[in-house]
């Protein structure tokens, strides 16, 4: 239990840190999925009063990340937006103000199924179907891919603990022998259970911290 | 238009052409409401409530020359399912009678072209649900609706009395009283320990007193507890009391027609199984119901019954209510029924052949349930029934009905604080929580800046409205306050569906295991789009869903009577057969450690293996006991570094923990059970937050905060999924002000823990002897504690403690596997 967790995936070395992201350091990488900015927003346009609040935070998050491990590059494995953004939106001015201050920072992003609303939205990111780093595919979902490990995301995963009535549920990085699914990174995104088969590895993530189990 | 006649001379003979007469109970509720009154009927099901509440109302309109079109009296029902029955009865009186009145049904199960025609024009009489008169307000012509609107009756009012469901309808009636001052509103109740409340609770605030009207006095009844022929070989705590089948077949076999009530859907499943493999000859004349089963496989059970098609039904509280079942002459009670009125009135359900008796059978799930029927038989004689609270200040509930006036006819912000106060619900309601409201709907919260771009009502020129169709049209889909988890349709791969169930439990399964569903084995083939496809499974071992609540508190008046009856035991009186029956295991108890009693609290101390156990036994029910063993343990804390485990039930607690424990004495108990600073110390116990964060859920649904799914749902609809912890969690962080996070915690203390009950334990612990025993083996009543051990929740273990402990249990579990394996 610790919050990294060095990991080796198809003979690359990789930190998987707590705050629900992977660190690549070969690649000077730093790889987050399913971000789901603007979630909240979407919410109170449609009549739901969350509070604002949670974008600020995770992009904090990012940052922290990213002076941790002195990371050059970030790339979000899809749903980077829940949802298309709107005129006033408080993260279209927050994320402009944020990149500025990492000018030395590549910054992409795979599209996922809810990035598609956002087309034409200039976020100053580069979009991508799919990369291809090392030996790894990154895609947004977690489907094989002939002769490279794939990180995704989309599934959100997380992992119900229960131990004698006990019950933790807890968001997972779900490790499988060809596809590697990271948990969601924005505050606001739930989990769905994953059903592991006896091959695969999970690491839990709770309170910052990582459980591998 | 019918001629005027003399309504009530057209009602007497009536019942007089069929030769009954009218009971006094019923010539006194139609005088009542001729004379403009409001009021309560109580008295047992199928006593003849129905037609003392409708015949006042319809005499009154055969007074009459000319009648006005549209709605004239409103039926308020608490169940669906007893809409179509009760139109069925008060059709045949007024068409007997020559009125010539519409009787319609509007509820969730309405057809929608139905529910089209009477949002134009409302028939003469509606049945209708708490929920869907909500929805009948949500539309723009809600006011001219109502507009010649008689009389409201509210039917099984006791029902809907203790909850939120029984707020939001207070808050309609709140709406439609300032529209029709003066209207009277009538009530009809099973026999209730606070009467007097509850009808002040339905006439609302300041209204004129109301005539209280009681039906036929007590009923006769018969209560006896399958006694099996020996209690040593009777399973502690294994539950289900399946091996009392025999005894229960036999009686069975005496009868024409049974219901068998369990607790829980998942003992009703398991008992349908068992009936059918030992009785394979009554396959079709066997029915299981519960809440789960699909609506018309329901429907067609409630049929049957009613024509007597039917040797048995298996059911839970899902046929508590309801029209008569004529032809049901034998009513069993599995498990302990845990209060006098839900026995009686399950017993209720039995006996309405002329001149039969009501009767049930008990059979308890472990022997010393058998000493909770004789109670509960001693209590109801003695007229001792449970009494309903009525929730305070739900501001989740009068959040949602102000969206639902904002979507209707719209509200002016001082009117509708004036009608909220005008009911008993929010008497008490400060024009500041009112102002929160306001600001909750019109902008998400008192700062702005939190919730920029929200939308849902608007304030113009003083009138409050939803302009949004989409917010309007998600709102009317989440009327109401019944939450419960997200529900998957089970069907056969192609054809039928037969009922729903959790999506959590259904969550858990892979394609190809086997659970038990609707009386049948099924296999899991698939999920798609909340859908749970199967097939009939080959094999039979399976897993039985559990759903959960349902799990009800031992009653206060059933547990001051067990304790009645253990001083009796005390003193070597048995007057009962069930007690009787568990003499050996009360003597055992007596001889080893000590009987409880009212005056005196047994506290019991032992060792074992697993360190030292500390046992309490105020017979306070779960809830409060649960808070009981939160409070001890933090308060043992405080003193000595030790963590506990904590088991619960309803008798007592149990408290273990491997820490070297020193004798406490009786000062020590006195200072750990000081009323003194309960709630603080509760709160500081108890990982508040995390139950908080559980109460949530149906807080936030009810006040829109998070818009549920539905099967069908459209995808802005599926985007719109949050849940209801993390927008707790998001709370807690960006608007700790928020006051629907203060009512968690209320709500948290009010129903979960029972805060009330366990300050009266406290109170009455401050007078009791303390009885300090030092059994050397487990006593029988800490035995079953020992047994049903749950892990408690404590604060002073942290996430990482626990997951750490979570993780090594885990680890050992697989070590024993593997040497198994070897």
């Amino acid at each position: 239990m610790s919050r990294t967790l060095n990991w080796r995936l198809a003979g690359e070395d990789l930190v998987l840190h707590g705050d629900k992201a992977i660190y690549y350091p070969a690649e000077q990488t730093l790889l987050v999925a399913d971000t789901h900015f603007g979630k909240g927003a979407f919410f109170r346009r449609k009549g739901l009063a969350v509070p604002s609040g949670q974008s600020v935070d995770d992009l904090q998050r990012l940052t922290a990340l990213i002076e941790q491990f002195s990371a050059r590059r970030l790339i979000v494995l899809g749903d980077f937006f829940h949802h298309r953004p709107q005129q006033g939106e408080p993260f279209l001015a927050q994320f402009p103000e944020w990149l500025s201050k990492h000018s030395a920072l590549r910054m992409e992003s795979v599209v996922g199924n809810h990035d598609r609303h956002a087309q034409g939205i200039d976020a100053s990111i580069s979009w991508h179907p799919y990369l291809d780093i090392g030996p790894f595919r990154l895609a947004h979902e977690p489907n094989p891919v002939p002769g490279r490990h794939v990180l995704a995301g989309h599934l959100h995963p997380a992992y119900s603990l229960s131990v004698s009535r006990e019950r933790l549920r807890a968001p997972v990085f779900w490790l499988r022998e060809q596809v590697t699914v990271l948990p969601s990174f924005g505050t606001l995104t739930g989990g769905w259970d994953v059903v592991p088969s006896p091959a695969d590895q999970l690491v839990l993530v709770v309170d910052g911290e990582l459980f591998p189990l | 238009m019918s001629m005027a006649v003399d309504g009530l001379a057209a009602v007497e003979g009536w019942f007089a052409e069929r030769g009954w007469t009218p009971a006094p109970f019923q010539r006194g509720a139609w005088a009542a409401f001729r004379d403009g009154r409001s009021g309560l009927i109580h008295a047992s099901t199928g006593s003849g409530k129905t037609l003392a509440a409708w015949l006042g109302p319809v005499s009154r309109a055969l007074d009459q020359t000319a009648q006005p079109a549209g709605l004239r009296v409103l039926w308020i029902t608490p169940l669906r399912a007893l809409a179509t029955d009760t139109a069925g009865n008060l059709k045949e009186a007024i068409e007997a009678l020559g009125l010539n009145w519409r009787v319609e049904t509007r509820t969730g199960d309405t057809a929608a072209s139905v529910r089209a025609r009477q949002r134009r024009k409302l028939p003469e009489a509606l049945i209708t649900t708490p929920e869907s008169l909500s929805v009948l307000l949500s539309y723009r012509n809600a006011e001219d609706s109502f507009q010649h609107l008689d009389a409201i009756i509210v039917d099984e009012w006791h029902e809907l009395l203790g909850n939120k469901r029984g707020v939001q309808l207070q808050l309609c009636l709140g709406w439609l009283r300032a529209r029709h001052p003066g209207l009277p509103v009538w009530g009809l109740s099973a026999t209730l320990g606070n009467l007097d409340e509850a009808m002040a609770v339905l006439l609302g605030e300041g209204a004129e007193p109301g005539v209280s009207i009681a039906g036929d006095t007590h009923k006769p009844l018969t209560v006896r507890g399958l006694c099996p022929p020996s209690v040593d070989r009777f399973p502690w705590a294994g539950h289900l009391g399946l091996t009392q089948l025999g005894g229960v077949l036999a009686y069975l076999d005496q009868g024409q027609t049974a219901l068998l009530f369990t607790n829980t859907r998942s003992q009703a499943e398991l008992w349908y199984e068992a009936i059918i493999k030992a009785r394979l000859d009554w396959l079709t004349e066997l029915g299981l119901h519960h809440g789960s089963i699909d609506r018309t496989l329901r429907r067609r059970i409630e049929d049957g019954l009613r024509q007597g098609d039917f040797r048995c039904v298996v059911c839970t509280s899902s046929l508590d209510l309801g029209v008569d079942f004529s032809p049901v002459d034998r009513v069993v009670q599995v498990g302990s029924p845990k209060g006098v009125a839900r026995l009686m009135q399950r017993a209720g359900r039995s006996g309405h052949q002329p001149g039969a008796n009501s009767e049930i059978l008990c059979v308890p799930s472990h022997a010393f349930e058998l000493v909770e029927i004789a109670a509960a038989r001693r209590a109801w004689e003695a007229g001792r029934v449970e009494a309903r609270r009525p929730p305070r200040l739900s501001l989740d509930v009068l959040v949602q009905h102000l969206v639902t006036l904002a979507a209707g006819p719209g509200f002016r912000a001082e009117e509708a604080l004036a009608e909220a106060r005008s009911t008993h619900a929010f008497a008490e309601l400060t024009e500041e929580m009112f102002g929160w409201c306001l600001l909750f709907i019109t902008q998400g919260g008192p700062v702005l800046e939190h919730y920029p771009q929200f939308q849902r009502v608007v304030e113009q020129d003083g009138i409050y409205s939803v302009e949004d169709t989409g917010v309007a049209r998600r709102h009317r889909l989440a009327i109401g306050t019944i939450t419960s988890d997200a529900q998957i349709l089970v069907r056969f791969m192609r054809g039928a569906s037969l009922g729903t169930i959790e999506e959590t439990f259904i969550a858990r399964l892979n394609p190809g295991d086997v659970f038990l569903f609707s009386g049948r084995a099924l296999e899991l083939v698939k999920v798609r789009d909340l859908v749970a496809y199967v097939k009939m499974a080959r094999t039979r071992r399976h897993s039985v869903p559990r759903w959960y609540g349902g799990r009800l508190p031992l009653s206060s008046e059933l547990a001051d009577t067990v304790l009645e009856i253990l001083e009796e035991v005390q003193a070597g009186i048995y007057r009962d057969e069930e007690v009787s029956a568990v003499r050996p295991v009360l003597e055992v108890q007596r001889d080893q450690s000590a009987l409880p009693g009212r005056s005196n609290l047994l506290i019991e101390r032992c060792r074992s293996r697993e360190g030292h156990h500390l046992f309490v036994y105020p017979f306070a029910g779960r809830l409060a006991h649960e808070g009981l063993a939160s409070l001890l343990a933090w308060r043992l804390g405080q003193r000595l570094p030790a963590t506990f485990s904590l088991s619960v039930n309803d008798y007592g607690l149990e408290l273990l923990t491997a820490a070297a424990l020193p004798e406490l004495e009786e000062a020590d108990w006195r200072a750990l059970l000081d009323p003194g600073s309960l709630l603080e110390d509760v709160l500081a116990a108890l990982n508040a937050s995390e139950l908080s964060r559980r109460q949530f859920r149906d807080i936030a649904r009810i006040s829109g905060l998070v818009f549920q799914g539905y099967p069908g749902r459209s995808k802005t609809d599926r985007q719109l999924q949050a849940s209801t912890g993390l927008l707790y969690d998001t709370l807690q962080r960006y608007d700790p002000q928020n006051r629907l996070l203060d009512q968690a915690r209320r709500e948290v203390l009010e129903d979960q823990l029972d805060i009330r009950r366990l300050r009266g334990v406290l109170q009455r612990a401050a007078s009791q002897q303390l009885v300090m025993t030092h059994p050397k083996h487990f006593s029988p009543f800490g035995f079953p504690l020992w047994v049903d051990r749950q892990r408690g929740r404590l604060s002073t273990e942290g996430w990482r403690e626990r997951v750490q402990r979570m993780l090594a249990s885990l680890e050992r579990h697989a070590d024993r596997q593997d040497r198994k394996r070897r």
